[in-house]
C-alpha cells in the first residue's frame, strides 16, 4: 500500500498537523501528474498490491482528482482517500454524480475531523455537504492532539450521515524542527484515562475506533487494555510504528509525513514496493537498535522484544534526540 | 510473389473491380462500419478499416455491433477521460486500435492513460514538430514498463519487427509500407504511399496492373529509396537510429536532430526486447 | 591453400586517392591470351605436383571488369582446357568497384564459382571515383547500381574502408555510415598504406590509427549483435576471447610460402603490395614455371622472419601470437629488410592495450606457449 499526495496545498490549517513541515517546505503548486500516477500504480501493481491511498494537502484540490479515482478503479484498485470533506461546490456535484454509488469495498474515504465547536462555520457546512453524499463511504478520523479532547461530536456525524461504524484514532506526534500541537509524553497518562473513559460510549453505539501508529503500549494499564481489548478487539489494537510510505508529486518518498525530510529518496531509486518498503523497514530497525522508543524502558521491553509494541511513535523519539550531542549512529539524527 | 494489401477509399465500384485481396478500407464516418464491412467482404478480405474522425476518441459512438470488426481509428485527441472511461467495457470487447495525433499537446499522456487500461493504442505523427524527450519517454514506459499494458504504436512494430542487422520500416504501422500496401485511388490509380497518392504521383494508372507492380521500375527504384541518403551523405546516413528512423525525419534533423537519440535508445530497447524473448524462450525449453 | 593475386590488367576507371596502381603503373597494359594460357597451364602443373593443395585466384586490379566479359569466358574456356583434372581444385574470387557489373558479369561468375565479391566504400567527396577530381556522385550511383545487382542475384559481398586522415575527423559518425550501409556487417577497416610521398595528405600513424579504432571500439562491443563482423574487431576478440585463431596474411607469420603475385605482363611478385610497390620479384611467368616461383629462395628469407623477430624486435611480445610482427613488407618500407617488426604494430598494441583490454575486461595471452 501506498500513500500518494495528489496535491501540497490544503484548505485547513489544523494544529496538530504532521504534515506542516513537509507543506511548509514545498511547493503548494506541486500536483502530482497522470504520468506519475501511473508510473506509481504500475509499481504497485507489478509488486502485486491493489490498494491506494490519495493524501495531500488536500487530494480533492487535484483538477485530476475524480479521473485519478475513477482510473484507479479501472485499473481494480482499492482506494482510500485521506480528505477534509472540504471541497467546492462544483467539485461535489462532479464527484457526487461519478463516485457516490461505487461500491464501499473498492473506495473508502477517510476524513479527519475537527471539532466543530472550534471550526470556522463555512467549513463545517461543507463537511455535512460532503457527508451527505459520501457518508456511506467515509470513516471518520480523529487526532487527538491534547490531553483533554471530546469526541461527542463524532458520534454525531457517525449517527447523522451514515458514516463507516469505526474511527481512525491518530496520536499527534512532534515534528522534528517544527512547532505543532502534540501530547507530551508526561501528559500521556491523563490522555489514556479520557481515552478509555470514551470507549464504552462508543460500544454503545456499536462505533469501533481503531489506533492509528505511535501509540505506546505502556501508555495503558492492564485494566485499560483489558477494557481496549473488549471494545476494540485485537485487531484494533495496534501498537504499532513502521513506515508508511508517502509518495510526493515530485516522486520523491519517505517514511511517514513526521519523517518527511528523513531519509528522503526518489522513487525511480527502487524496482518494486517490495524494496521501498524494505529500505524504510531497514532503516527503521537500524534506528530502534540505538534509540529503542519514547521511554528508556523500551530498550528492555519485552513487548517490544516480542514486537506487540514498537516503543511508540519513532519521529517522536527521533525528536528527544534531536539537540543532544552526536554520539549515535549518524541516522538518527534529523 | 507476395500480394500487396490495397489501401483505399470506400468506394463501391472501385472495391468490386478488386477479387480477392486484403483491403484497407478509409473512410471518415463510424456510421458506415457495417457497410464498409459488408461491401469489403464481398469479394476481397477485410484487413482492416481505417476511420480517420474529427471527434476526440470519447465521443466516438461505439457500439456492439462494431465487435469483431478490425478498426483503426485516428482521433485528434483522447477527450474526457470520464467519457472513456464510461465506454471501456465495450471498447476492450473490440478489436480496435486508436490513433492520436502528435499535435495534440496531451497526446503523451493519453496514450499511456489508455494503453495502461488495456487500450492498444497508437500515435499519428502530425504537422507539428515531434516532441522527442515526451515521445521517448512515451517509447520507454511502452517497451520497459513493468506492469501489464497494451501495446503502442509504432513501438510495438518496431520491438517486434526489429532485426538487429536490417531494417525496419515502422511506416506499416500507418500502412505506408510500399513493400506491403499500395494505395488505390477511387479510380483505380495506384500509388507507392499516402503521399504519392495525395500528390497524384501515380505508378500506375491501370488498377490491373496490382500484380506486377513489384517488376515495374519505379518499384525497384522505391525500395531501394534508402540509398540516397548514402548517395547524398546526408546526415541520416551516419545516425545511429537509422536503421529503425530510415529518414524519415531527414528534413527536420537538420535543424532538431532529436530524432536521432530517441531513434538510438528505441534500437536499445528493441534490442532489450529481444534479449528478453531469447531468456524467456530459454527458460522454457 | 595456394593463392595468387592475379592482375591480368591494371587498368581503372576510377582514381582513388588511396590506391597504388593508379599512383605508380602504367595502367594500359592488358595480359594477352596467350599468357592467360600459359598462366592457366602452369597453374595445372603446379596443382598436379601438389594432390593435396587447393589454389585460390584472386582477380584484382586496377578494375577487373575492364578486361571485358569476353576474357572471363575466355578464360574459363582457358581452365577447362588446360586445367581439366585440376580445375576442381581451384577457386576463383575476385575483387571489383562494382561500376561495371552487369547480369552478363553475374552469369560468368556463378560458372566461375564466384558468389561472392569484395569491393570497398567510402561515403566522403572526391575520396574516389573517375577524373582528377574523383567525381564521386556519379562513382557511387554506378556502385550502388553494381551492388543491387549483387543483392538481386544474392551473391554475398564485402568491403574494405581505408582509414585515411580524413577518416579521424569524426570516427563513429564513420562506423554508423558504415555500418548503415552494410548491416549484416563484413567489412574491413584498414589504415592507408603509403609508399613513398603522401601527395594527397592522407596518411595517418599508428597511433591515429590506434585512437580511430579506440573511438569506436565501445560501441562495437557494447553492440556485438548489431555490428557483426566489423574487423579488426571481430578477429581480435575472436582470437584474444575465444581462442580460436583468426589471423589475416598481415599477422599470420605464414606469407612465406603461400602467395604469388602476377601482373600483366606475367611479372611475379609475392603479393599485391609486394607487386604494385616492386618490393620482390620472383621473376616472370614467361621464363618460371608456377612451382619455381613458389619455391623462390627468396621466400626462406620471409620464412626466417619468425625466428629472427621472436628474438630481436618483438622479443618477449606479449601480443607476438596475434601478430608476429605484421606485414613484412611495411618492414621493408621502414628499414629495407624483412627482419624487423611492422610499424603498424605499435597501432595494434596501441589499440590493445589503450582500448580493447580495458573495455573488455579480457587479457592478451599466448595460449600457445
Amino acid at each position: 500500500m501506498a500513500n500518494v499526495l495528489l496535491t501540497q496545498k490544503c484548505v485547513r490549517s489544523c494544529p496538530y498537523c504532521f504534515a506542516k513541515k513537509h507543506m511548509s517546505s514545498s511547493e503548494p503548486d506541486d500536483i502530482i501528474r497522470w504520468e506519475d500516477l501511473i508510473y506509481i500504480t504500475d509499481l504497485l501493481d507489478s509488486s502485486g498490491q491493489r490498494h491506494m491511498s490519495l493524501l495531500g494537502g488536500e487530494p480533492t484540490l487535484h483538477p485530476h482528482f475524480i479521473d485519478f479515482v475513477i482510473y484507479l478503479l479501472e485499473r481494480n484498485f482499492r482506494i482510500t482517500v485521506f480528505t477534509s470533506g472540504i471541497m467546492s461546490e462544483k467539485m461535489l456535484s462532479e464527484a457526487s454524480m461519478h463516485l457516490s454509488n461505487v461500491s464501499p469495498e473498492r473506495l473508502n474515504f477517510v476524513c479527519n475531523l475537527n471539532d466543530p465547536a472550534k471550526s470556522p462555520f463555512s467549513e463545517v457546512e461543507s463537511i455535512k455537504k460532503f457527508m451527505k453524499i459520501f457518508g456511506h463511504l467515509t470513516s471518520p478520523g480523529f487526532n487527538i492532539y491534547q490531553p483533554h479532547f471530546e469526541m461527542e461530536f463524532l458520534i454525531d456525524y457517525i449517527n447523522n450521515f451514515g458514516l463507516k461504524r469505526n474511527i481512525r484514532l491518530g496520536l499527534a506526534h512532534p515534528i522534528p524542527g517544527v512547532k505543532n500541537s502534540y501530547v507530551k509524553i508526561d501528559e500521556m497518562p491523563k490522555m489514556a484515562e479520557r481515552l478509555i473513559s470514551y470507549l464504552p460510549v462508543l460500544d454503545s453505539f456499536r462505533i469501533k475506533p481503531g489506533f492509528d501508529c505511535g501509540f505506546p503500549m505502556c501508555l495503558f494499564t492492564d485494566e485499560q487494555l483489558g477494557v481496549i481489548f473488549k471494545v476494540i478487539g485485537p485487531q484494533g489494537m495496534k501498537f504499532g510504528c513502521g513506515p508508511a510510505i508517502d509518495i510526493g508529486p515530485d516522486m520523491k518518498v519517505w517514511s511517514c509525513f513526521p519523517l518527511s525530510n528523513f531519509h528522503k529518496k526518489s522513487i525511480y531509486d527502487f524496482n518494486s514496493m517490495d524494496e521501498l518498503m524494505q529500505y524504510y523497514q531497514n532503516l527503521h530497525a537500524k534506528i530502534r537498535i540505538e534509540a529503542g522508543g519514547l521511554y528508556e524502558k523500551c530498550d528492555d521491553c519485552k513487548f517490544r522484544q516480542e514486537r506487540l509494541c514498537t516503543g511508540g511513535c519513532l519521529a517522536h523519539t527521533l525528536s528527544q534526540l534531536h539537540d543532544e550531542e552526536r554520539v549515535r549512529y549518524e541516522e538518527v539524527y534529523i | 510473389m507476395m500480394q500487396h494489401i490495397i489501401v483505399c477509399p470506400f468506394n463501391q465500384g472501385l472495391i468490386d473491380r478488386l477479387h480477392s485481396r486484403q483491403l484497407v478500407i478509409q473512410d471518415n464516418n463510424c456510421d458506415r462500419i457495417h457497410d464498409i464491412t459488408r461491401v469489403g467482404n464481398r469479394q476481397n478480405r477485410i484487413h482492416s478499416i481505417f476511420l480517420n474522425l474529427r471527434e476526440p476518441f470519447g465521443a466516438v459512438p461505439f457500439h456492439e455491433s462494431w465487435k469483431g470488426i478490425p478498426l483503426n481509428i485516428s482521433c485528434p485527441e483522447m477527450g474526457f477521460f470520464k467519457d472513456v472511461a464510461k465506454k471501456l467495457p465495450l471498447i476492450k470487447q473490440l478489436k480496435l486500435r486508436v490513433f492520436l495525433s502528435s499535435d495534440h499537446k496531451n497526446t503523451y499522456t493519453q496514450l499511456r492513460i489508455l494503453s495502461s487500461l488495456g487500450i492498444p493504442c497508437g500515435i499519428m505523427f502530425g504537422e507539428l514538430p515531434v516532441h522527442w524527450e515526451a515521445l521517448n519517454d512515451l517509447m520507454v514506459y511502452s517497451v520497459y514498463g513493468k506492469a501489464k499494458h497494451a501495446s503502442i504504436e509504432p513501438f510495438q512494430y518496431i520491438i517486434s519487427h526489429y532485426r538487429s542487422v536490417g531494417r525496419t520500416d515502422f511506416s506499416s504501422v500507418y500502412f505506408d509500407n510500399p513493400m506491403q500496401f499500395l494505395h488505390c485511388s477511387a479510380e483505380g490509380k495506384i500509388a507507392l504511399s499516402a503521399k504519392d497518392l495525395a500528390a497524384g504521383n501515380f505508378i500506375s494508372e491501370n488498377i490491373d496492373d496490382l500484380d506486377r507492380i513489384q517488376e515495374l521500375p519505379a518499384f525497384a527504384e522505391r525500395k531501394n529509396e534508402w540509398q540516397k541518403f548514402f548517395l547524398k551523405n546526408s546526415i541520416c546516413a551516419s545516425c545511429p537510429g537509422w536503421r529503425v528512423c530510415l529518414g524519415k525525419y531527414a528534413v527536420q534533423a537538420e535543424t532538431d536532430p532529436g530524432c536521432k537519440q530517441f531513434y538510438a535508445d528505441t534500437m536499445d530497447a528493441a534490442d532489450f526486447y529481444r534479449m528478453k524473448n531469447e531468456k524467456e524462450q530459454e527458460v522454457w525449453r | 591453400m595456394a593463392v595468387i593475386i592475379f592482375k591480368p590488367t591494371e587498368k581503372c576507371n576510377s582514381n582513388c586517392i588511396y590506391c597504388d596502381v593508379v599512383a605508380r603503373k602504367d595502367q594500359h597494359v592488358v595480359m594477352s591470351f596467350d599468357l592467360l594460357e600459359l598462366v592457366f597451364k602452369n597453374i595445372d602443373e603446379f596443382l598436379k605436383s601438389k594432390p593435396e593443395e587447393k589454389l585460390t585466384l584472386i582477380w584484382h586490379g586496377g578494375e577487373p571488369l575492364l578486361l571485358g566479359l569476353d576474357y572471363f569466358k575466355r578464360a574459363l574456356e582457358i581452365q577447362d582446357k588446360f586445367c581439366l583434372d585440376t580445375k576442381q581444385r581451384i577457386e576463383h574470387a575476385i575483387q571489383s568497384n562494382l561500376t561495371l557489373i552487369n547480369q552478363d558479369f553475374i552469369d560468368v561468375f556463378k560458372q566461375m564459382g564466384i558468389h561472392q565479391i569484395g569491393t570497398s566504400y567510402d561515403p566522403y567527396p572526391h575520396m574516389r571515383g573517375p577524373g582528377a577530381d574523383r567525381d564521386t556522385d556519379t562513382y557511387n550511383k554506378k556502385f550502388f547500381e553494381g551492388l543491387n545487382l549483387l543483392v538481386k542475384n544474392n551473391f554475398g559481398w564485402g568491403f574494405i574502408y581505408v582509414v585515411t586522415k580524413r577518416s579521424l575527423e569524426n570516427p563513429l559518425d564513420v562506423f554508423y555510415l558504415l555500418t548503415n550501409f552494410k548491416m549484416s556487417g563484413g567489412f574491413m577497416m584498414n589504415p592507408v598504406l603509403i609508399y613513398g610521398e603522401d601527395k594527397n595528405d592522407i596518411a595517418i600513424t599508428p597511433e591515429e590509427y590506434s585512437d580511430f579504432l579506440g573511438a569506436i571500439f565501445p560501441v562495437w562491443w557494447r553492440n556485438q549483435d548489431r555490428f557483426p563482423q566489423v574487423d579488426p574487431f571481430k578477429s581480435l576478440v575472436t582470437n584474444i576471447r575465444d581462442k580460436q585463431k583468426s589471423l589475416g596474411c598481415a599477422d599470420s607469420g605464414t606469407c612465406a610460402y603461400h602467395y604469388a603475385y602476377i601482373g600483366p605482363q606475367g611479372e611475379a611478385s609475392h603479393c599485391g603490395r609486394a607487386g604494385d610497390w616492386q618490393i620482390i620479384s620472383y621473376g616472370n611467368i614467361k621464363e618460371r614455371s608456377l612451382i619455381d616461383i613458389y619455391g623462390d629462395a627468396q621466400r626462406d628469407a620471409l620464412a626466417q622472419r619468425n625466428d629472427v623477430l621472436s628474438k630481436s624486435d618483438c622479443k618477449d611480445c606479449r601480443l607476438w601470437y596475434i601478430c608476429h610482427g605484421g606485414c613484412p613488407l611495411d618492414a621493408f618500407t621502414k628499414h629495407q629488410g624483412f627482419h624487423h617488426k611492422s610499424a603498424w604494430c605499435e597501432a595494434k598494441k596501441g589499440f590493445i592495450e589503450k582500448y580493447l583490454e580495458p573495455i573488455t575486461g579480457l587479457k592478451a595471452e599466448d595460449h600457445e606457449g
